[in-house]
């Protein structure tokens, strides 16, 4: 539709005007030598998109499983991902960077535009940016003002609601305060409880405010606060298809962050500053084992605050402009993680295992739980410094950048336990009535680790315009993840204690176990960006290839079967294609379509009990497919300007879910479509998703020795009403 | 191999009378007292063990000779325990193996600060490998006193490592490894040791496991010990493990500073260990 075509120019020339957005790179990212997808603001009313997961599939190659909690949330692009520790994908809301991918997943109002950014960032972006970047843009009130609100019903009793209020003071000040809250009973029950174990409450306020200082200095700041409380984790045992279990899986976060950006524009280069602070507050309690069982649980609670300062200078001279930049960062995690292992669990896992070994000197648990403690304190702190050139030469665009990045983590950490068995004396009978000894378990050690870490991340671009509005580019760049140490893997330092105690030892360094080196790749992509028939027809594509070394994996040390370690032992690649389309023939017809394929394997991995090389690599999906076509009706009536209707497919598939290709799913698709009436002042949607009612999984593992998955949501149908007051 | 260095203890090696790093060693001092002597009296063809003696060996870089301090020593059962200090004693290195010698022969100690001509030490060899600041010394010393006793001082505690072959009986796989650490510590009173296999295991699925060997009978010669058992209950964190019983032990341990070890586990392992020591010369 023409108003598609013509809000996103608007979008491009408002934000050129008067945001202090796009600090890096050129506002319009399709001018840029990079795979992307832009997602504007109609597109983002229509699709219902409020968080990043409803990104998924919309972008090729980019896939955010919807599965666990807020927390758990992992994005893949172009077949790589990550589920614990490091991101592959950076995450910018209104220039802020994110700094824990636990936090990536919120909804967000008012959302502007959404850029996804495909292939190595790490030049001007930096750390734990290998597959992509991500940039959020919210509404500005210099742009609009006004009251707008929404509310929402829909499937699983979700409720959503939200206000945001946009006022100008006067020509330099501007000011937005929103907030918004929803909940829902999700679609999963548990069915030891009967408890909505998918169910869900969230609030956030944001405030956000503009001051054009001077004619030449431009300062924004954001701050926002969010809750969440989640009964999550609705995982089914592939055994019984049902989620049953007995103890309690939550999730809670609160989070606040700020950010102030201060932009100074002169006739030779804008020099710009980001400075933000983000808090992490959240827990974790899992019943780990996700049977009807008494295993184990897990509370896990983290404390983090983060300060970042960037400050970038950039700037013009003829066909030549520059880009030159430092940052800086600090980031502190205190977590305590204790898991318990409850009755079942000691008899099953400790006990059984122990006796088979010795019948005639049995040993039985003193108590009937016991807890192993784990605390950690880990400062993290980096400094990078960057540069780019572009040059422009008729037709061509040349672009070399080069980044310095030195990172420093530790980790101190306390591991403790303290419990007892007996050992029994069953010589000459079976029962357990002849105590031979008692043997404590008093384990308390703590230690301090360090690692640095100094990357250069190079990146070489060319580009040829082969009109004033097409293009096509080649470029390679490095993309890196950052080191550091994996504490969920301290249980295993403590199950070696423990055995150590019990007379069982195997060698082991703490370091080894739970330390990590940063993860390398390089990206070579091939791609155009098409505009033609007047700014109707957009078309994108891109061929890569991507070689990613020393890939953090968890193994089994050479000549051992128990105890892991991370290490970085994987090396794998990723090859495919991506491509998207939108066209807006008349002001009646708009179709977007996108797909993506990506084949990612591993070039090299042996856990030390099996060769993984030549499997393709696990959770990421094969292909991604988004087809939506839309029909306007003009009405004309003064209470409705036009009725639109939408019919849209996503597909995903095939997903392998674990390293060995055992258990795949194939190819899925899921209908969605749209009734949507529109007028100046508000716009109601009446929506379905997943209209087919799919059947699908959005992840799978297993946990000693059963297998559990998560199932796609169902069909839902719900209806958005939105208002907009916006004033002239 | 060198790694196993730092699971040893260190050797009480420090300079006399000299403070400053920049200052020159004057004197070496290496004390060694897990250890007990087998004494021969060669005439009458006959032996007995003695515990807890204590040597004290000096080198004197200025003077160039070096003494050893006996404390505690006796040669015959109702003789009582003396201290005695040999002097005058050389010290070279040998060039085939580089360890240090410490050689002497017809001194007469001294007792109480006497010369004590009862007891003349014959001849007096004491043979020190790897010596130096940085590395255990691997020693054996051998004496005879009056020409009549012959003896042999036997360390009480030693590690051993090197390479492990374990046939599996059921199927005749073969499975080698270096990891296990192999303590040997000996009572003299009872003439009975104690094995400890540190990161045992005798297949690749196996987790390791340290297992102990008690009261294996040990039999000394003046050129290394016997052991000896023929079954026992291994003991795995203190608790013993009869699924795990060895039989058929037998293990020569010689002064050249390498064992043979054999012995079967759960009449399904036959293992074979071939290793190097290092005794360990303090308390640990």
């Amino acid at each position: 539709m023409a108003r598609d075509v013509e809000s996103h120019i608007d979008t491009i020339k408002a934000l050129g005007e008067v945001s202090v957005t796009a600090i890096k790179q050129a506002a319009n990212v399709r001018v840029l030598p990079v795979s992307s997808t832009v997602i504007g603001t109609s597109e983002i009313e229509r699709q219902g998109i409020e968080s990043m997961k409803n990104v998924s599939g919309l972008a090729p190659n980019f896939y955010m499983p919807d599965y666990g909690s807020r927390m758990t949330s992992t994005i893949y692009v172009r077949g790589l991902g990550a589920r614990i520790d490091q991101p592959v994908v950076g995450l910018n809301v209104d220039n802020v960077p994110f700094m824990n991918k636990d936090n990536y997943d919120f909804d967000l109002l008012d959302i502007e535009r959404i850029e996804v950014l495909r292939g190595p960032q790490s030049t001007l972006y930096g750390r734990n940016t290998m597959g992509g970047l991500i940039n959020i843009y919210t509404l500005s009130p210099l742009k609009y003002q006004g009251l707008r609100a929404m509310i929402e019903y829909g499937s699983g009793n979700s409720f959503k609601a939200g206000v945001s209020y946009y006022d100008r003071f006067n020509s330099r000040l501007a000011m937005s305060w929103s907030g918004y809250v929803a909940t829902s009973d999700g679609f999963y029950t548990n069915d030891y409880n009967g408890a909505d174990c998918g169910a869900e409450k969230q609030g956030s306020l944001r405030w956000k405010t503009l001051w054009r200082a001077s004619d030449h200095v431009n300062i924004e700041n954001v701050a926002a606060l969010s809750l969440t409380r989640q009964r999550g984790y609705p995982y089914a045992s592939i055994d019984t298809d049902q989620i049953n279990y007995n103890d309690t899986c939550f999730y809670r976060r609160a989070g606040i962050t700020d950010g102030l950006t201060v932009k100074w524009i002169n006739d030779y280069f804008t020099l710009s500053g980001i400075t933000s602070f983000q808090y992490l507050d959240d827990n974790m309690t899992l019943d780990q084992d996700f049977l009807p069982l008494e295993y184990f649980t897990l509370t896990q609670r983290r404390k983090e605050w983060a300060l970042t300062q960037d400050v970038v200078a950039r700037g013009s001279v003829g066909g030549y402009g520059w880009t030159v930049g430092a940052f800086g960062f600090f980031k502190n995690t205190d977590m305590s993680a204790p898991v318990t292992f409850k009755e079942y669990g000691i008899d099953q896992l400790i006990e059984k295992n122990r006796n088979e070994a010795n019948p005639v000197y049995p040993i039985a648990w003193d108590e009937e739980t016991f807890v192993l403690g784990s605390e950690f304190d880990n400062p993290v702190w980096g400094l990078a410094l960057y540069h780019q050139s572009v040059y422009n030469l008729n037709r061509w665009n040349f672009t070399a950048g080069i980044r310095l990045d030195y990172e420093h983590a530790a980790l101190n950490y306390r591991s403790h336990c303290n419990t007892s068995y007996t050992v029994y004396d069953c010589q000459h009978t079976t029962q357990l009535i002849n105590p031979y000894m008692q043997k404590q378990v008093a384990i308390d050690e703590s230690g301090s680790l360090d690692k640095s870490f100094v990357e250069l991340l190079p990146k070489l671009s060319v580009s040829f315009d082969v009109t004033t509005r097409s293009k096509i580019y080649a470029s390679v760049a490095k993309g890196y993840k950052s080191g550091g140490y994996n504490t969920q893997m301290f249980s295993d330092v403590l199950q070696q204690r423990i055995m150590q105690e019990m007379g069982m030892s195997a060698k082991y360094d703490v370091d080894d176990v739970v330390g990590y080196l940063p993860e390398k790749s390089l990206n070579y992509e091939l791609g155009a960006h098409i505009n033609c028939c007047g700014g109707r027809l957009k078309a994108d594509a891109a061929v890569f290839y991507i070689d990613c070394r020393d890939q953090q994996l968890t193994v089994f040390p050479e000549g051992t079967t128990t105890g892991r370690i991370m290490t970085n032992a994987g090396r794998t690649y990723s090859c495919g294609a991506e491509a998207s389309l939108s066209f807006v023939p008349d002001d009646n017809w708009s179709l977007n379509a996108s797909y993506g394929y990506t084949n990612a394997r591993f070039v090299d991995f042996n856990n030390g009990k099996q060769d993984y090389s030549g499997n393709r690599l696990p959770y990421a999906p094969a292909h991604t497919a988004y087809v939506a076509a839309s029909y306007s009706v003009p009405v004309n009536a003064s209470w409705l300007d036009r009725i639109n209707f939408m019919v849209s497919c996503r597909g995903v598939g095939d997903i392998y879910w674990n390293e060995a290709n055992e258990v795949y799913d194939p190819f899925y698709t899921m209908l969605g479509a749209s009734v949507r009436f529109e007028q100046e002042c508000y716009s109601l949607d009446v929506w379905g998703e997943n209209l087919t009612n799919t059947d699908y999984k959005t992840f799978y593992f297993v946990s000693i020795g059963h297998g559990f998955y998560q199932k796609g949501k169902p069909m839902q149908v719900g209806a958005t009403l939105r208002l907009n007051f916006e004033t002239k | 191999m060198k790694a196993l260095k730092s699971l040893m203890c260190f050797v009480a090696l420090f300079a006399m009378m000299s403070c400053d790093n920049d200052d020159p060693i004057i004197k070496s001092v290496i004390e060694y007292y897990n250890c007990f002597n087998l004494v021969e009296n060669q005439p009458a063809n006959t032996s007995a063990t003695f515990d807890s003696p204590h040597y004290v060996i000096t080198q004197d870089h200025v003077t160039g000779e070096a003494s050893v301090l006996m404390k505690n020593v006796k040669f015959a059962e109702r003789m009582p325990a003396i201290d005695m200090l040999v002097k005058g004693l050389r010290y070279s290195t040998d060039k085939e193996t580089g360890a240090l010698l410490i050689t002497g022969s017809e001194i007469v100690p001294v007792v109480d600060g006497k010369p004590y001509e009862d007891f003349v030490v014959t001849t007096f060899r004491c043979e020190i490998r790897d010596y130096g600041l940085a590395y255990l010394p691997d020693m054996s010393i051998v004496y005879t006193v009056n020409n009549v006793f012959r003896v042999t001082v036997i360390p009480t505690l030693t590690y051993f490592y090197g390479t492990t072959t374990v046939v599996n009986n059921t199927n005749q796989s073969v499975y080698e490894t270096t990891d296990p650490v192999y303590k040997v510590v000996i009572n003299p009173k009872g003439m009975t040791a104690n094995i400890t296999l540190h990161q045992a295991r005798f297949a690749a699925s196996m987790p390791p496991m340290n297992m102990v060997f008690k009261g294996v009978n040990v039999t000394p010669y003046n050129s290394g010990y016997d052991l000896k058992c023929d079954s026992l209950i291994p003991e795995i964190g203190d608790v013993p493990y009869p699924q795990y019983q060895v039989t058929n032990l037998v293990g020569v341990e010689n002064f050249l500073n390498n064992m043979k070890l054999d012995f079967d586990c759960m009449g399904v392992y036959s293992v074979s260990a071939k290793l190097n020591s290092w005794p360990i010369v303090n308390q640990e």
